[in-house]
């Protein structure tokens, strides 16, 4: 125990808060070291001084006269007197509440973003899934209305096809009987304008080649022959061929047969 | 005296006329959803508010032939049920109306249908036909002739070879495509300026011409292959699909 200690628990050594070993030491330095004896004796001067001291009570007098005072300035104050406001003093920006208010904003985007976050890849999911659904509810209107006894009924349905990107082979067969077989030339146009978005389909292909042979129409034909052109289907030169041989094929038919035997490398 | 016997025999002149011009034969179609109408000739098929086919002034067979009296004239076609070279017949909520006659003996029908009922015609070899306010599904085909439509909202699908097709639309039903489409002939349509659509025109060898303000994405670095062009645009936000198509002839899109 040193002068240090001694100094620093001697208000707590009077006041007697001390473990039994540390008042033992301190009493012990105190008897030793004149200089503390000196702190000793000093603080324990100080607070007795403390202690003796009365606590100061306002005298009645002071809240008699204060409430006498309020009273006089109640009188003064008239409906007719006007109370002038007192000019706010400027204030200095208010740094501190400003940082706390952007830290707040901050705080709740990016939990609202943490959040959208996870809500979005679960609502993907479900989107995924409601799309594969829809369209295969699609896939069955169309089925069910392709062959209407209406022909605009079944022109729909064909059209319906054209939001599909990979359509089931029964489809692709619904629409291939629509080009070669429907009774209304309208449809079989439409269904082979349909099909010619699915070039990639080798049933599609086989279709289109055999439709060259069999369709009668000049603008089926054109529209089978700009298909297979497009798609650079070389089987497709020979029942092309043929048809420049037919009497019955009309010349602008053959015109664009020529263009397109021509376009085929 | 004299005065009376005027007025009576102009009556009995206005009354001959008035029957003379009566429809010459009606058929009530009472569960008839859809008329089918095969013909060769050029008919004229109007909407009246009545629910019954009506052949207005159809020439009975006028010729005085002796010779055939107690006879019955057979056709090739079918029998005749209506003593006017017709047959009528009836599947379920259809009704059949078919021709005998060939287009050298028929000059012309006039048929008056009901305005909401879906009529089918075909008009064989050299028919052409004439549709005036119908707001019914109307399915045509012809050979040669040419189909004319006025005062009709569709849905329309036409078709005709070598004939010119002319639409006039008063408003457009958006429930199903309307499709007009001529091998050779042009396709003529007018539609209100507020009729909502998504079109597409086509025509191979022609040209086509329109008032409406079309916004036409043109596909860029894009080879144009053949001569497939195809016009598509979105009149007045989109909606019902009306293409139109020739393949030689020209397209005609009016604004009215």
């Amino acid at each position: 125990m040193n002068c240090n200690d001694v100094e620093k628990y001697i208000v707590d050594f009077i006041d007697g808060q001390l473990a039994e070993d540390e008042t033992g030491q301190i009493q012990k330095h105190i008897e030793a070291c004149t200089n503390c004896k000196t702190l000793y004796d000093e603080t324990v001067a100080l607070l007795t001084a403390f202690n003796d001291v009365d606590e100061e009570v306002p005298n009645e007098s002071l809240r008699e006269g204060f409430y006498k005072r309020l009273e006089e300035e109640k009188q003064l104050l008239r409906p007719d007197v006007e109370v002038i406001q007192l000019r706010k003093q400027e204030k200095e920006f208010p740094w501190k509440r400003a940082f706390q208010v952007a830290a707040s904003i901050v705080f709740l985007f990016s939990g609202y973003f943490l959040g959208s976050h996870k809500t979005k890849q679960s609502a993907n999911q479900e989107i995924v899934a409601l799309q594969i659904e829809t369209n295969e509810l699609k896939e069955s209107v169309v089925l069910a209305m392709i062959e209407n006894q209406s022909v605009s009924k079944r022109i729909q349905a064909v059209n319906y096809t054209e939001g599909f990107e990979q359509p089931d082979v029964k489809i692709l067969e619904a629409l291939i009987e629509r080009m070669q077989y429907d009774g209304n030339i309208n449809v079989r146009l439409a269904a082979a304008e349909a099909l010619s978005e699915f070039p990639e389909s080798s049933i599609v292909k086989d279709a289109f080649i055999e439709a060259l042979t069999t369709q009668k129409n000049p603008s089926l034909q054109i529209a089978i022959i700009q298909f297979l052109v497009k798609i650079q289907e070389k089987r497709a030169i020979d029942p092309m061929k043929k048809l420049l041989e037919h009497s019955d094929t009309p010349d602008f038919v053959k015109e664009q047969v020529n263009d397109g035997i021509s376009q085929i490398i | 005296m004299k005065r009376t016997g005027i007025i009576i025999n102009l009556m009995a002149f206005l009354s001959f006329i008035f029957t003379y011009a009566q429809e010459d034969y009606t058929k009530s179609l009472n569960g008839i959803t859809k008329v089918y109408i095969e013909t060769g000739t050029k008919v004229t098929i109007t909407a009246g508010s009545d629910n019954e086919l009506k052949f207005k002034s159809i020439g009975k067979d006028s010729t005085n032939n002796q010779r055939a009296e107690g006879l019955k004239a057979i056709y090739s076609g079918g029998t005749d049920n209506t003593g006017l070279g017709v047959l009528i017949s009836q599947e379920g909520s259809v009704l059949r109306v078919k021709d005998l006659k060939s287009w050298m003996q028929r000059n012309g029908l006039k048929i008056e249908l009901p305005k909401t009922i879906d009529i089918h015609i075909d008009c064989g070899e050299l028919g052409a036909v004439t549709f005036e306010g119908f707001s019914s599904e109307i399915e045509v085909n012809s050979n040669v002739g040419n189909i004319t439509f006025s005062e009709v909202t569709g849905p329309i699908t036409a078709h005709t070879e070598t004939g010119a097709i002319k639409v006039d639309f008063v408003n457009v039903n958006q429930s199903s495509p309307i499709t007009i489409h001529s091998s050779t002939g042009s396709v003529d349509v007018s539609l209100p300026s507020n009729t909502k659509a998504d079109l597409e025109l086509r025509s191979t060898m022609g040209t086509i011409y329109t008032d409406f303000e079309l916004k036409i994405d043109a596909p860029d670095g894009m080879k144009v292959v053949g001569a497939n062009r195809k016009i598509e645009s979105k009149l007045n936000g989109g909606g019902v699909n009306i293409a139109l198509r020739s393949s030689t002839g020209n397209v005609y899109l009016r604004k009215k």
